[in-house]
């Protein structure tokens, strides 16, 4: 799964022998099996697998979003799991540091499509103004010009990459998609 | 406190009696029916210390306007005795011992109106207008004149009569009266000719000021009692119609929650949303309810007009509501995975 490229840089990715399993005794399934990964700086990796295979819960363990039984992770250098999580405030690091993009495209049906990037960012401590400016600078990139337009008036396509601008609109290091 | 006490008491004070004589051990024509002989105003009228005494009958009648019927607290006065009409603002007093009749505009009659009254459907002319005079039940005040026997004649309507007779009670006789108002000298002690009137066999006399207390503490108590116990029984199915409301809304948005969360929202963001979304819809219930009752209020005979503290604490139970009501929608939306947000669908 890895291809190491030279770099000082730690990588932004880093799993060792994680584990995760869901339910106990007979309804027990093991979704991750001890996974090691490294992902550097640059590098786009892509995951195939059966489905329910564990695609998914590995990509919620690297979000933080769950929690893994056992191993060790790094992201962007900084431990964050070691038998348990080793910083409390998960939600700032997914603000901050990754970029989802998810199967549906997941936008906030009361917002339109500026507000939906915009929103992302405020929550991550831009100012109101600017926040609403560098959305529109992002709409503009991925040619979307139904700027105001809410997401039941989007096509799949177009609320996708709406969807996209906003996992990218805080430069996070990680970006994740399913 | 509410407006319908401050309109009960404006007929006591309304009618500058110093002091309200009524039958022994009762307490005044406001409190409980009494019954006195009409010549005790004569007696009363001859006693030290007293300016003026005014015969005076309670009474509510019905009659009919424009084919609708309307309740009267008609008091019968005695012309220029203590007594009759105050806030006068259309018209003029009594000015005939005949068929002339002042009275509230509430009623919505106008002036020169030809009213109906008594057993007979004798034709009253309205011949004056007053203003937030009403019974402590929110009836509207009409005055007539004491003086006029056929007035008298519908002192009792007859089936009040025959209802009086078959309780066994002794029907009122068409020379007794309710109480006498008493105007003093200046320099006479309330207290002094009260004790005097007191010893005299089957009279009572009450002061303006205990007439009040008495209106307030037996008539009015009760009422404000009913009205509260009424509001506390809508604020809590309102407690519960917003709880309900939120949480229902609340589980519409899980998804967007999830997401939220997902992305990286704290939980002080989320219930944030939901706390003001509560918010907002008590305050613009809140707003409607101001509006429905400033309209509707000419609606209701007995004004319970609701004054600017009264305003100030449902407005803070409001609040109140609003923040306790999406405790469970909260707990939800703080209990939601956002795992949750990956789940397609
Ligand atoms: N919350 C959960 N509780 C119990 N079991 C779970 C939970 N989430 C996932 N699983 C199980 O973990 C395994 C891996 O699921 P996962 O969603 O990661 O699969 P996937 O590779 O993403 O599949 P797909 O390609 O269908 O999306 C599955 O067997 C699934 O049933
Ligand atoms: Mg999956």
């Amino acid at each position: 799964m890895d291809k190491p490229v030279p770099s000082a840089r730690p990588p932004r990715i880093e799993l060792r022998a994680i584990a995760k399993h869901f339910g106990r005794g007979e309804t027990r399934v093991d979704a991750l099996p001890d996974v090691t990964l490294t992902v550097r700086a640059g590098e786009v990796v892509g995951l195939r697998g059966t489905s329910g295979c564990g695609k998914s819960t590995l990509l919620n363990t690297i979000g933080c979003v769950t929690e893994p039984t056992s191993g060790w992770m790094q992201l962007d250098g900084e431990p964050i799991y070691d038998g348990r999580y080793l910083r409390r405030d998960l939600r700032r690091l997914r603000l901050t540091k990754i970029g989802f993009i998810f199967q549906t495209h997941n936008l906030l049906p009361i917002l339109n499509a500026t507000e939906n990037i915009a929103e992302a960012m405020e929550l991550a401590g831009s100012g109101h103004t600017d926040a609403r400016k560098r959305a529109e600078t992002l709409l503009d990139y991925f040619d979307m010009h139904q700027m105001r337009a809410y997401p039941s008036q989007l096509s799949g396509g177009m609320a996708q990459r709406v969807a996209i601008a906003r996992a990218i609109a805080n430069d996070p290091h990680i970006l994740t998609s399913t | 406190m509410l407006k319908a006490l401050t309109d009960a008491l404006s007929l006591p004070r309304a009618l500058h009696a110093d002091l309200w004589v009524v039958q022994e051990r009762t307490f005044g024509p406001f409190a409980e029916p009494s019954r006195i002989p009409r010549d005790t105003r004569e007696l009363i009228r001859r006693m030290p210390g007293v300016a003026a005494a005014g015969a005076v009958t309670y009474q509510t009648v019905q009659t009919v306007s424009g084919g609708n019927p309307v309740r009267l607290f008609l008091e019968r006065y005695e012309i220029g005795r203590p007594g009759g009409p105050a806030n006068l603002v259309a018209g003029h007093g009594l000015t005939e011992g005949h068929y002339q009749i002042v009275i509230d505009a509430s009623s919505g009659l106008k002036l020169g109106q030809s009213v109906p009254l008594g057993p007979y459907r004798d034709p009253y002319t309205v011949v004056g207008l007053t203003r937030g005079m009403v019974s402590s039940s929110g009836d509207p005040m009409g005055w007539v004149t004491l003086l006029d026997a056929q007035a008298l004649q519908f002192a009792v309507p007859p089936a009040l009569q025959r209802r009086e007779q078959a309780s066994g009670r002794k029907p009122p006789t068409t020379t007794d009266i309710n109480a006498v108002l008493v105007r003093l000298e200046p320099d006479a002690s309330t207290v002094a000719v009260a004790r005097d009137i007191a010893r005299w066999k089957h009279l009572a006399a009450v002061p303006e000021a205990e007439e009040e207390r008495y209106l307030t503490s037996f008539v009015l108590q009760k009422m404000q009692q009913q009205l509260g116990m009424f509001m506390g029984i809508l604020v809590t199915v309102s407690a519960v119609i917003i709880t309900l409301i939120i949480y229902t809304l609340t589980m519409d948005k899980l998804r967007s929650i999830a997401t939220l969360k997902f992305i990286g929202a704290p939980d002080r963001v989320i219930v944030g949303m939901i706390v003001q979304q509560a918010l907002a819809l008590g305050s613009t219930a809140f707003g409607i309810g101001l509006v429905l009752i400033e309209e509707l209020k000419g609606v209701f005979p007995r004004r319970v007009q609701i004054e600017p503290r009264d305003l100030f604490i449902i407005l803070v139970i409001v609040i109140l509501v609003c923040l306790g009501g999406p405790v469970l929608g909260v707990r939800a939306a703080v209990k939601v995975n956002p795992a949750e947000a990956l789940a397609s669908g």
